[in-house]
């Protein structure tokens, strides 16, 4: 695929950001210019700012409010979003969760490129999104808030640290389910990177290395 | 398809306290917006009136406050949930509450002060939340989860204290705890069987008049209901939780509660792996303190270092349990920053060396 902008919506802990960080930083692997635009307006801690270091480090651009206003309780969208929007970089967008935290994107829409893909975050862990019937039903509020149409599923099974083989297998069955209910296909299944050997999935694998981590799990150099 | 998915849910903090206040059988939540405990009054408002309950969004933190204060006389299950701002506003309601004698149950996920402070966690509210509800001289019960399993677990128990005791209970918790995501499964709730009380305001019918109001004019009378409510909280001494983590043998201790707890703990854990010998007293319950268990450490170990998102608070529940016995040491960030398992090593080990030159 060689789309030039992405964009990732989905429920509140589907786990966007973990997947559109490592999707920006396997991209920028792959050849820059990367440009990840934090387009959270809605939650107040773990959004992809919060690992700002990290992901300049890797060499991808970030578009986010200025570091001076992380800890301020307002939705910020600064001109950078259009200006990046406007630009040639490929594109990895990160809204925030819900339909509320999608709802942005309706005044973007008009500046996406026409073949932007739209990925659909799904954890069938979540207390709301545990079947094929409800992923559909969190699908359509997304899409009606957002104004745009889901393109594909993004498959991210996982209970956090209780997460074991036979979760992630259990989880994707959920997911592609969901996706043959919805003719939407899995563009990839998201996997913590020590798991990757220990599943055998079918379709594309995205190894997960984790940026959203607690304080007092973020190793301090 | 057979697709096992387990019992167990991904759920913040937030979700998981509103999920085990619905289980638990809240009838009616009051509450006002505000960062970062806002996910528990949008999950009430989207599921508490699938199960039969009321949500209503008040004007401000004073009238859900008061509202709580109603439908608790009323025999209601009722709950609110705010962050510390909001917690001070309701002082006066709460001390109602208490002087009425009623149960129900308030989430405080605190956040940084004093003022508007920020939206960052912090612990600086437990002064507020375990020496006082309110004017007077009235107590919260006060449990102070470190997990989300334990966030719901707890939220269960504080509809039972509150029951058991005709009480508040308060969950002390904080933004992180609030925010982030982990595994949880629920049990059922609530133990205790729930009935409408007798003396709820329902409506007398033939029987004698019900009333439910804090007013003693007598300064006598007012004294007697004082001492009634004395012995009350005496009673809930019983109530008291701890978690000891690695203390049998330990030589120093780390005193903390609820996300200082979990810091701590990974602080222990690296200075075992220094062969330091190194444990953690957790209080569950900070309102009623466990007192006997750190004056059961006190004649264990070289020295307690507490640690707290605050100036130094717990630590004088630490030092007044202690008495004096073994050197009582304190480590805190404040304004929302989050201390360091490095850090908090390096004050063990500071507090060793401390120690070992006297």
């Amino acid at each position: 695929m060689s789309l030039r902008v992405e964009v990732f919506i989905g429920p509140f802990g589907s786990g966007k950001t973990e997947v559109a960080i490592n999707r920006a930083l396997s991209l920028v692997r792959a050849g820059p210019p990367i440009t990840f635009i934090d387009l959270d307006l809605v939650d107040p801690y773990f959004r992809a700012r919060d690992a700002r270091g990290r992901i300049q480090a890797a060499g991808v651009r970030l578009v986010a409010p200025p570091e001076a206003w992380d800890a301020v309780d307002l939705p910020l969208l600064t001109p950078e979003v259009f200006a990046a929007l406007a630009g040639s970089d490929r594109l990895v967008i990160d809204a925030g969760g819900e339909a509320h935290g999608a709802l942005v994107l309706r005044q973007l829409v008009h500046l996406l490129p026409s073949d932007a893909a739209v990925y659909l975050v799904v954890n069938p862990y979540r207390p709301f999104m545990r079947t094929p019937e409800k992923i559909a039903a969190a699908r359509a509020a997304l899409e009606t808030a957002a104004g745009s149409r889901v393109t594909a599923l993004v498959a991210n099974p996982h209970l956090g640290a209780a997460t074991t083989p036979q979760t992630v297998l259990a989880g994707f069955e959920v997911a592609r389910e969901a996706s043959e209910r919805m003719g939407l296909p899995i563009a990839w299944t998201a996997v913590a990177a020590d798991l990757l050997d220990a599943v055998d999935l079918p379709g594309e694998v995205m190894p997960l290395v984790f940026h959203m981590l607690p304080p007092w799990e973020l190793e301090v150099a | 398809m057979a697709t096992a998915l387990t019992d167990r849910v991904l759920m913040k903090g937030n979700e998981a306290i509103a999920e085990a206040a619905i289980r638990a059988g809240v009838q009616a939540y009051f509450g006002y917006p505000i960062t970062p405990q806002s996910e528990i009054s949008e999950y009430m408002a989207a599921h508490l009136p699938e199960h039969g309950g009321a949500f209503l969004q008040a004007e401000s933190e004073v009238a859900a406050i008061n509202m709580v204060y109603g439908a608790a006389g009323a025999g209601a299950r009722v709950m609110t949930s705010t962050s510390s701002p909001g917690i001070s506003l309701m002082q006066e309601g709460l001390s109602y509450i208490v002087g009425s004698e009623l149960p129900c149950v308030i989430i405080n996920v605190m956040r940084g002060g004093p003022g508007l402070g920020n939206i960052a966690p912090s612990q600086a509210d437990y002064f507020q939340a375990t020496k006082s509800a309110g004017h007077g001289d009235g107590r919260n019960l006060v449990l102070a989860p470190s997990t989300i399993q334990e966030a719901a677990d707890l939220t269960l128990l504080a509809f039972d204290l509150a029951d058991r005791y005709r009480n508040p209970a308060m969950v002390l918790t904080d933004g992180i705890t609030g925010q982030m995501m982990e595994p949880v499964a629920f049990r059922e709730g609530p133990s205790l069987p729930r009935e409408v009380p007798a003396w709820a305001t329902t409506g007398a019918g033939d029987g004698p008049v019900r009333l439910i109001n804090s007013i003693y004019l007598e300064p006598e009378a007012l004294e007697a209901h004082n001492q009634r409510l004395q012995e009350k909280y005496r009673r809930m001494q019983v109530e008291v939780r701890s978690e000891a983590y690695l203390m049998d043998d330990a030589v120093v201790a780390v005193a903390a509660y609820g996300l200082t707890a979990r810091i701590a703990r990974t602080a222990v854990d690296r200075a075992r792996a220094k062969g330091i010998r190194a444990g953690l007293l957790r209080p569950i319950t900070v309102y009623p303190f466990p007192t006997q268990a750190c004056a059961d450490a006190a004649g264990q170990v070289a020295g307690i270092l507490t640690v707290e998102m605050s100036a130094g608070q717990m630590v004088e529940d630490v030092r007044l349990a202690v008495e004096g016995r073994t050197p009582v040491r304190f480590y805190g960030r404040l304004g929302g920053v989050v201390p360091t398992p490095p850090e908090v090593l390096a004050q063990i080990e500071r507090l060793l060396s401390e120690v070992k030159a006297r």
